[in-house]
């Protein structure tokens, strides 16, 4: 019960944090998915079925926010969570490299399915190379803010029961 | 089998997901009233928590874009005082066909910007979004903002130019899409000299900061765009925006496929992304 409460103040967090902090913090005018990035550490800690229920709740509370339609942003989440949590069950052992090597490839993915998907239902000019431009851009980010978001958050999504979870001191 | 069954239970999982978000984007793309209840519910929930993280950031921000722009501002400013001189000549020429136009506007009995008042908000900040161009406001329904209002700068008795139009309100902040943005498009016409230009739609364009302007009326087929032309509102009496706030100016032609080149590219004649102060016009009036 307490780890969904640790989830849901994620959630909180990266949305204020993407719709104000990150709003200034911008490279060539693009920010990075700091809610991807959470999703991804969360998949990488958890699994497949976690990261893509936890994907969809994360990307509808930021499509919440945007004016691109209602559901774009939680079906890459979905997808991406998905996929990491497959991939995460492949590896045998965790380098420091993992979180911006997952961020960086993760973000990417996660963007290319976001364009894909907009591209099919309509939005103009997600097809384009200057989508494309935006995406590289926020997956490098991406891969950068991994490096503090996945050791929170993984923390986070860590079971009640297990040894390296948080926990209130009674 | 224990695998099996585990694998296609996480495929299961994934495929409602997906369904459910198809389901989800179809909804909002056709406007429905539920999604915009949820998405101005989320914004008053959230943005006290937003208020407090801007009052934090916003201060830290400008300081280091001030310390970034000292040059670039210095060399603006000369710049901005040459455009000025330009501009006083401008308007002096301008003056007597506005007075001819509101004479016209008259008699017509045309709706225009002084039949809506305005709301004047802070900019909070820029969009959240990559593949979106908007911008927070520092006011919301509780100060009269409904869906739809156009956004301008500057005096709406002398002239005001259009910066965007309002996609979301919740109680105390609204989000607003830029003219630039790729699904932005109003209706437009092209002031040349103290005469009237082709008409057409100013539309923003994924990867430019400019509009494009495409001439889309019959009569216009000769039509020459000259750079510099100032394109304007066309408005009219369903138009969801008042005639002639000025939209931006003519930087070049482009080719529309066709052998006479009929579309432009228009450059807004505010810097969308310094804007701080912008006024929200109650338009169409409310009755």
């Amino acid at each position: 019960m307490i780890r969904r409460i640790r989830l849901g103040l994620v959630i909180v967090v990266c949305v204020v944090l993407q719709t104000t902090l990150f709003t200034h913090l911008r490279i060539d005018g693009v920010g990075p998915d700091i809610g991807l990035v959470a999703v991804l550490a969360v998949a990488y800690e958890d699994g497949a079925d976690t990261g893509a229920i936890f994907g969809f709740i994360m990307g509808l509370a930021i499509d919440l926010f945007l004016t691109t339609p209602l559901g774009l942003s939680a079906l890459s989440f979905a997808v991406t969570g998905y996929a990491v949590g497959v991939f995460q069950a492949g590896v045998v052992r965790t380098t420091p490299w993992l979180a911006p090597l997952l961020g960086g490839i993760g973000g990417f993915f996660g963007g290319l399915v976001f364009l894909t998907a907009g591209a099919v239902v309509g939005q103009p000019g997600f097809l384009s190379f200057d989508s494309l431009r935006i995406v590289l851009i926020a997956s490098f980010y991406d891969a950068l803010i991994a490096v503090v978001v996945f050791p929170i958050v993984r923390r986070a999504a860590r079971h009640d029961d297990s040894p390296s979870a948080w926990r209130v001191r009674g | 089998m224990v695998v099996y069954r585990h694998d296609r239970r996480r495929r299961l999982t994934l495929v409602l997901l997906v369904i459910t978000s198809l389901a989800l984007i179809s909804l909002d793309e056709r406007g429905s009233g539920l999604i915009d209840s949820a998405r101005t519910a989320a914004q008053d929930v959230i943005s006290p928590l937003q208020t407090l993280a801007d009052d934090v950031i916003n201060p830290v921000a400008d300081w280091f874009d001030g310390l970034g722009r000292a040059n670039e501002l210095q060399d603006q400013n000369q710049q901005l005082r040459r455009q000025l001189a330009d501009a006083r000549s401008e308007i002096a020429a301008a003056k007597g066909s506005a007075a001819r136009l509101a004479e016209l506007e008259k008699i017509l009995d045309l709706p225009s910007i002084d039949d809506s008042t305005g709301i004047t908000a802070d900019v909070v900040s820029q969009g959240a979004g990559n593949f979106t161009r908007t911008f927070q406001i520092s006011k919301g329904s509780n100060s009269g903002i409904v869906k739809g209002f156009p956004v301008v700068v500057g005096d709406t008795t002398n002239g005001a130019a259009l910066v965007g139009q309002v996609v979301s309100v919740s109680k105390s902040r609204a989000v607003v899409r830029r003219i630039d943005d790729r699904n932005f498009g109003v209706g437009a016409h092209l002031v040349q000299g103290a005469n009237f230009g082709p008409a057409g739609t100013a539309t923003g364009q994924p990867g430019s900061n400019l509009l494009r302007f495409s001439v889309i009326v019959d009569s216009a087929t000769g039509a020459v765009l000259k750079r510099g032309d100032v394109a304007v509102t066309l408005g009219g009496d369903k138009d969801l925006f008042p005639p002639n706030l000025v939209i931006g100016s003519v930087v070049h032609e482009v080719g529309a496929g066709g052998a006479i080149a009929r579309d432009a590219e228009l450059r807004p004649i505010v810097d969308l992304d310094a804007l701080t102060v912008v006024k929200v016009l109650k338009y169409p009036p409310i009755p």
